[in-house]
């Protein structure tokens, strides 16, 4: 306690909350100790220890809503026919780029390995797009000078509707006090379905071929609106989206479109898409890795390593090594 | 470590090289995994740059040396292509036959470059962009005189 404190009359000390020795505090400071007080450091184990945290709670009830939100599915009463695929709590903290935790999220998973094919899904494909195919749109979207953007779908598999007819028990937790034993009824995918992937890249396909977008010949991930002398690209990796045009009212558009059809979330200039780190400059566009490589040397404890010059060396050729 | 070589063509060698020996690691093939996270550590701000420029053409590369696997006596195969000055698209491949000569091993590599670029110039397509010739760059005559004039093509090794 500083020396030169001095208590005043009626207060006793044990109503200050904090540490006073601290000295006086920004008002950012503040606000950034506020934030972390709500959120709780620890991700729970399983849904008993979740359930005693009230901000665990708050972020399942969040989840919850969002499927209410968006028409996920409805209680049924029960059958001896059906199969029933139980449901699964998975608890995450979320972290800034410096690692402080900044959300507790909480996400209802099905326990696909239950399902049975022909029964519960046929097709369990989704096509991802190549590597390649990022790097040749960076590349392109830079010799025709334009910007890249992108933007994430919020819980995108829940986006996907289900041909198949699915039921899953209620949520631990959570369970209906009125109907105890029914069951719920999928109408759009969950995760951890094994056909969630497919019915995502259905829907949006089906939305953007709507819209009038064109399907790459080669690429299926790639969508294409031409438009007199104007073009957008928009290139899908599941529920991250890339997309540029030589004309800003065509991406206007297409950021609308999507709005008003699904959840968004994280828009703006590509800078990190898939672990690559990607800076759009005047003179043209840098991609590397810096953040993945530091986590990588982490991982291995490496980071104080020392360093080599080359990566391998040149001398030898790699055999069996018998002995070794 | 092999997602790192989506940005860095220079490590992709040596991290498929000891990933080739993942199913049966020895000690001398931990020490090569060592280095790459040593060299790793020393250049963890490269990456690639791609420049602003505007007429637009494709061309590759390609390599290949001569039984660069001593256990089984094949080959790797390496390509690349370019879109002006830039790095798009990079591969290494271990060839899956055995080549009786560099002239046909570099064919084989040919082979696969030239694969990439029919991918590349329908994606391109795709993009508004016809490209009409793309040049494949190879090393070798005798390969590229296989292509020109495709006789003898059980006996390249001549």
């Amino acid at each position: 306690m500083p020396k030169d404190w001095i208590q005043p009359k009626g207060l006793s000390k044990d109503n200050i909350i904090g540490d006073i020795k601290q000295g006086v505090s920004t008002r950012r400071r503040i606000v950034f100790c506020e934030h972390v007080a709500f959120v709780f450091q620890i991700e729970p184990k399983n849904v008993n220890d979740a359930l005693n945290d009230s901000n665990w709670i708050v972020a399942m009830q969040d989840e919850l809503n969002q499927f209410t939100r968006n028409y996920v599915w409805f209680l049924v009463p029960k059958t001896n026919d059906m199969n029933i695929i139980g449901t699964k709590w998975v608890f995450r903290n979320k972290m800034d780029e410096d690692g402080n935790i900044i959300r507790n999220k909480a996400r209802l998973v099905a326990k696909g390995y239950n399902q049975e094919e022909g029964i519960d899904f046929d097709e369990t494909y989704a096509p991802v797009v190549r590597l390649e195919a990022v790097r040749l749109l960076l590349a392109y979207a830079c010799m025709c000078n334009f910007k890249l953007h992108q933007m994430d779908v919020k819980s995108a598999f829940l986006n996907g509707f289900l041909n198949e007819e699915v039921y899953v028990s209620q949520p631990l937790g959570f369970e209906d006090h009125l109907y105890p034993n029914h069951v719920f009824k999928l109408k759009k995918a969950l995760y951890d379905l094994k056909q969630a992937p497919i019915q995502w890249y259905e829907r949006l396909s089906n939305f953007l071929l709507l819209k009038g977008y064109a399907r790459g010949a080669v690429d299926k991930t790639l969508f294409i609106r031409k438009h007199d002398n104007d073009v957008i690209l928009v290139q899908v990796y599941v529920d991250d989206i890339i997309f540029g045009s030589n004309n800003n009212t065509l991406c206007e558009e297409f950021v609308a479109a999507m709005q008003g059809e699904f959840e968004m979330s994280l828009m703006g200039e590509l800078t990190y898409f898939l672990g690559l780190q990607v800076k759009q400059l005047k003179h043209g566009t840098f991609l590397n890795q810096s953040k993945y490589c530091f986590d990588l040397l982490k991982k291995f404890k490496m980071e104080d390593c020392k360093e080599a010059a080359t990566p391998i060396a040149t001398n030898c050729l790699m055999d069996a090594d018998e002995v070794g | 470590m092999l997602y790192h070589t989506a940005s860095r063509p220079d490590i992709q060698f040596g991290v498929c090289l000891c990933a080739r020996f993942q199913a049966n690691p020895k000690e001398s093939h931990f020490k090569a995994a060592k280095r790459i996270l040593k060299y790793l550590k020393g250049t963890t701000n490269v990456g690639l740059w791609y420049p602003c420029d505007s007429n637009i053409s494709l061309s590759g590369f390609s390599d290949s040396d001569y039984v660069g696997c001593k256990l089984d006596r094949k080959n790797t195969s390496g390509t690349c292509h370019l879109l002006i000055s830039s790095l798009i698209s990079w591969n290494r491949k271990k060839q899956a036959c055995v080549a009786l000569s560099i002239a046909e091993a570099e064919y084989i590599t040919v082979g696969h470059g030239c694969a990439q670029i029919i991918w590349l110039k329908h994606q391109l397509l795709d993009y508004g962009v016809r490209l009409s010739k793309v040049p494949l760059y190879c090393d070798n005559t005798s390969a590229i005189n296989l292509t020109k004039n495709p006789i003898q093509h059980l006996k390249p090794s001549i």
